[in-house]
């Protein structure tokens, strides 16, 4: 081969260098639209994944339930003083609405478990809505606050999915003793079910054949003594499997713990199946029908996840499914998100608080770093003498634009609360510390759109006899001014989105209210959005999302408004 | 103090309006029937007025209210009895933390004697300075008026006399940018050489155990904590390198392609979204990490065989290389973008494809810019702090594991600082020390980066 390539003219060479050569080029090409491809279907998928978690949240299901105000339990001696009032037994009132839902509801832990429903801090509300309106005392009102996040989120389908499954044919049902049913329906009307059932016996088999496998695996390398304990757990968890899997070809399937929970909703009662057969089923009634009597009008509901993995039991699924049937919940508008401050119940949370406090903390950034900003731009650009101090002043600035924004953080806590004793949590100080972190950016920006104004309006203006001092303010200013404005308002919107130095400065309390003034405790949004995320309830996640959804909002709005102003005041000369 | 600054705040405003229209005024009646041989307009007359009614006590209680308390601390220490100055330091600090209390209306958390007594001449001695600093205001606005009334005059600058103070404004403002420097400087060194009296720097610089948990308690074991700080370096290290094994190709070809292959239309639209990347707050990326990519990774890892927690170096790491991919991508396109058209042109003349041009001719030509851009970014993924707050993890562990939890210098910082606690400690003053390596680190970089980049700009223009 390599004799007569030595023969070859240059030509020739670089002629059959060309497919190769074509070919790197195609790939380099590649690579490079990979990695913009890379880059956006990153941005798209944070954009996705927030957005999915975040809006359920925007809708929640609320209680839609008569609640008699008993004057017994309010204001027994017909006092009509406030203060009593305000002293009433509203968890009381709450719970007797739900137990007259479910009248037959008796035990001490069924109660506990029904009163779940509706967290004890909806009594505050209640509360305030007596006290402010007295004369509802001993009437009938519809009892609105939002039921417990929890069951919320089951009824969502996100602790996991609400299967119904139409019943067919006639199903007739049987006491056998007290609380336990036999519902027995024409053959074959409970295959679905036992289909589903064998179905996910069998993945659990694999998955535990998996997990012996991946065990043997790592015995070969494991120390003697260690693989004979694991040999041990292999051989468990093959046992397991094969029981599993023998149990699930039976015709007749007692359900246990592990496997997933079958509710059959029949004649408004709900029967919790324990074994199944393909025509007859037997379960605890989880609340019982209303008749007995044969009835083509059942279905059958499957929870995948089983009863002990999750924060829902079955006896409340139940009690939320019918109320929903009765139409005692209803999902709508989520307007406390929208209007509290935090609380420790998910359900009764909002944003409010912090939105206010990122408002007033923006205000306390605005005051100061704007003005600031734009007359230190103004001096270094039209004013400064070229020496050494502002060369000085400008790398300064163009370093302070790169300093982590926890150093300013830090800054903020050794001078503004432990010198000067401001108060922690205030968003004033938090504003403070915001505006020195964004004034690099808006002396930056300033100076460059002072600088794009040309030399002629200086002229003409010197010219006419104003002072240097008057051209600037004058004329080169009112120019100015579209492009100053723009960068300000991206620097503002990055101080919107700045987390870290109001950490520092004690923004991270737990505050139930809504910040009245600049030196009152507050969080701000980007804070809350870190408190909700380190908390592990699963419904503070949705909740993550959803804040997260209402401050990109409002960075859009800032940015959009900043491109909106460039386009209609830029000036090009 | 609540209902105080609003009245203060609207005297302001009537004082000014009054001495602007008064000094206007003025200064029209004293032209007489020629208005024009006035040497200014009237309205810096007036402006001038205002400036002196305003200012000088404007400035006096600015000063007051940085300083009156601290002022009043001082003094206060001064008239101690001397048995309670003969107190170790924290006690005196507690004893007068109950005397204001005492003297302001709070909660003291002791009551005595000596406390009340101390209470009384304290609220007395700031009585005093409150009701010395009002006269003097007064005194101040009513002064500044009478003289610069006495001025306005036909002949008087009005003009430049403004004009001279809104010099001074404007160097003050620029020079604030030093201000916010050396406060920075001073804060982070004070405080961290309070910490290296208590423990050894190099103890602090090369130490493989950080524990800072102090005890409460002299006899409990382990009370005086280690502060050997190695492992948040190297898990800082680890996250960064992990960011910037994602961030530096993916930021390199996108500006590349963007520069020199992409449609203007494209790069029209490519571009801002890319920038989209960089606005998003850190806490959202933070977020993305420990609820999609941290579980992601677990269940890959464990899909193979390995084991992992949903808190990793590697999700940190791969999250915050997102973010910072506009910053690689947006200064190596600038950089890029400076190189002159005719270094390509001879390259294409000399047959090279546009592949081999980017790669042997623009990209060794941009080189130094490009690495300015990935310093800056480095310095970026350094300081960053609530990506790695959130999905990094707190355990300080010394590994170069990218599964595992690693903490960060400034995950420390923010656990140390968050939450109520002394300020005195060395728990807390390592947080400053830490602040103090993390400034230098990227002041460095930075001041590195930004010559670069600037001194590169500067040869092809």
């Amino acid at each position: 081969m390599t004799e007569p390539a030595k023969s070859l003219s240059t030509r020739a060479l670089i002629a059959a260098s060309l497919p190769r050569r074509y070919r790197a080029e195609q790939r380099f090409r590649l690579y490079g639209r990979a990695a913009i491809l890379l880059a956006i279907s990153a941005l798209a998928l944070l954009l996705f994944s927030v957005g999915s978690q975040g809006f359920s949240t925007f809708s929640i299901y609320h209680f839609n339930l008569p609640l008699q105000l008993d004057a017994r339990l309010i204001d027994p001696k017909n006092t009509a003083d406030p203060k009593v009032i305000a002293k009433g037994r509203y968890r009381k009132l709450i719970q007797k609405a739900l137990s007259d839902a479910f009248p037959k509801v008796h035990s001490r832990s069924d109660k506990r478990a029904l009163y779940a429903l509706s967290t004890g801090l909806n009594s505050v509300s209640l509360r305030n809505q007596v006290v402010n309106n007295p004369d509802l005392i001993g009437s009938e009102i519809r009892y609105t606050a939002p039921l417990s996040d929890d069951l919320d989120l089951y009824l969502k389908g996100k602790i996991t999915p609400r299967k119904f499954y139409k019943g067919t044919g006639a199903l007739k049902a049987s006491a056998t003793n007290k609380n336990t049913l036999e519902l027995t329906g024409k053959p074959g009307a409970f295959d679905t079910l036992i289909q589903h059932i064998r179905q996910k016996r069998l993945v659990r088999a694999e998955r535990l054949e998996d997990r012996a496998e991946k065990l043997l695996e790592r015995l070969k390398e494991a120390r003697k003594e260690v693989a004979e304990v694991q040999q041990v757990e292999v051989n468990r968890l093959k046992i397991l499997a094969a029981d599993i899997r023998q149990k699930a070809k039976n015709n007749t399937i007692h359900l246990d713990k592990n496997d997933p929970s079958v509710l059959i909703n029949f004649n408004q009662g709900f029967i919790k199946a324990a074994e199944l057969s393909d025509h007859q089923i037997t379960g605890l009634a989880l609340l019982a029908p209303t008749r007995l009597e044969p009835s083509q009008n059942w279905r059958s509901l499957i929870l995948d996840s089983p009863e002990r993995a999750r924060r829902v039991t079955d006896q409340q699924a139940a009690w939320a499914e019918t109320l929903l049937a009765r139409g005692h919940l209803k999902r709508s508008f989520n307007s406390i998100f929208f209007t509290h401050a935090d609380s420790r119940e998910p359900e009764l949370a909002g944003i409010a608080g912090a939105m206010v406090g990122s408002i007033l903390t923006l205000m306390a950034t605005m005051l100061a770093a704007v003005p600031i900003g734009i007359l230190a731009a103004i001096y270094l650009e039209e004013f400064a003498p070229r020496n050494r101090l502002t060369d000085f002043i400008e790398v300064n600035i163009n370093n302070l634009a790169a300093v982590p924004s926890i150093i300013f953080g830090l800054l903020g806590l050794a001078v503004f609360l432990n010198i000067f004793h401001m108060p922690r949590s205030a968003p004033i100080v938090g504003g403070l510390v915001l505006a020195l972190m964004t004034l690099p950016v808006i002396i930056i920006a300033s100076r460059a759109a002072i600088k794009a104004v040309p030399p002629s309006i200086r002229e003409a203006a010197l010219g006419i006899g104003a002072s240097k001092t008057q051209t600037v303010f004058d004329h080169v200013l009112p120019l100015a001014a579209p492009g100053i404005l723009t960068g300000t308002i991206i620097g503002l919107a990055r101080a919107l989105g700045e987390t870290a130095p109001l950490l520092m400065i004690g923004m991270v309390a737990f505050i139930a209210d809504i910040p009245k003034s600049l030196t009152s405790p507050a969080t701000a949004m980007p804070v809350q959005i870190y408190l909700w995320a380190s908390s592990s309830e699963r419904s503070w996640e949705s909740r993550t999302a959803a804040a997260i959804i209402i401050l990109l909002l409002l960075m859009i709005v800032l940015n959009l408004t900043a491109v909106f102003l460039r386009h209609k005041f830029e000036r090009r000369w | 103090m609540q209902n105080f600054l609003p009245i203060a705040m609207a005297a302001l405003v009537v004082i000014t309006l009054l001495a602007w229209f008064n000094g206007r005024t003025k200064a029209v009646a004293s032209a007489g029937v020629h208005p024009s041989s006035l040497h200014s307009l009237p309205g810096y007359s007036g402006t001038y007025l205002a400036i002196w009614s305003v200012l000088p006590a404007f400035i006096l209680l600015a000063l007051f209210g940085l300083f009156g308390d601290l002022l009043l601390n001082l003094q206060m220490r001064q008239s101690l009895p001397a048995n309670i100055r003969a107190l170790p330091v924290e006690q005196v600090e507690l004893f007068m933390r109950n005397a204001r209390a005492l003297a302001f209306g709070g909660t003291a958390s002791e009551t005595s004697a000596t406390l009340l007594d101390t209470a009384k001449t304290y609220a007395s001695l700031s009585r005093t300075s409150n009701f010395a600093v009002i006269g003097a205001v007064i005194l101040l606005t009513i002064g500044g008026f009478l003289f610069a009334r006495g001025r306005i005059g036909k002949n008087f600058r009005a003009r430049n006399h403004v004009e001279a103070v809104i010099f001074g404004v404007l160097v003050v403002c620029s020079g604030i940018a030093i201000l916010t420097t050396l406060g920075i400087v001073l804060s982070l060194l004070t405080e961290s050489l309070r910490f290296f009296s208590e423990i050894n720097a190099l103890d602090f610089l090369f130490g493989l155990k950080w524990s800072p948990q102090t005890a409460m308690r002299a006899d409990q074991v382990g009370q005086s904590g280690s502060f050997g700080a190695v492992p948040l370096f190297a898990g800082t290290f680890l996250i960064t390198f992990i960011a910037m094994v994602v961030a530096a190709p993916v930021g390199l070809y996108s500006a590349i392609y963007l520069s020199e292959y992409a449609k203007p239309a494209t790069r029209r639209i490519v571009k801002p979204i890319l920038e989209i990347l960089a606005g998003v707050p850190t806490v959202v990326y933070g977020f993305f990490a420990l609820l999609t990519i941290g579980p992601f990774i677990r269940q890959a890892a464990e899909a193979v065989g390995l084991s992992a927690q949903t808190q990793s170096a590697l999700s940190a790491g791969l999250v915050m290389g997102i973010m910072i991919i506009p910053f690689v991508s947006s200064l190596s396109d600038d950089v890029i973008n400076a190189v002159p058209q005719a270094l390509r042109d001879g390259s294409y003349a000399m047959g090279a494809t546009q592949a081999e041009t980017v790669r042997n001719v623009v990209f060794p030509a941009a080189l130094p810019g490009i690495m300015g851009a990935l310093l800056l970014a480095i310095s970026r993924a350094i300081g960053e702090t609530m990506i790695v707050v959130m999905a990094a993890g707190q355990s300080a562990n010394l590994t170069a594991n990218p599964l595992e939890p690693v903490t960060t210098v400034t995950v420390q910082i923010v656990t140390l600082l968050t939450g109520d606690q002394e300020f005195d400690s060395a728990k807390t003053l390592s947080a400053f020390a830490l602040g103090l390596v993390l400034f230098i680190i990227t002041l460095v970089l930075n001041i590195i980066s930004l010559r670069v980049v600037r001194k590169y700009r500067e040869r092809y223009d």
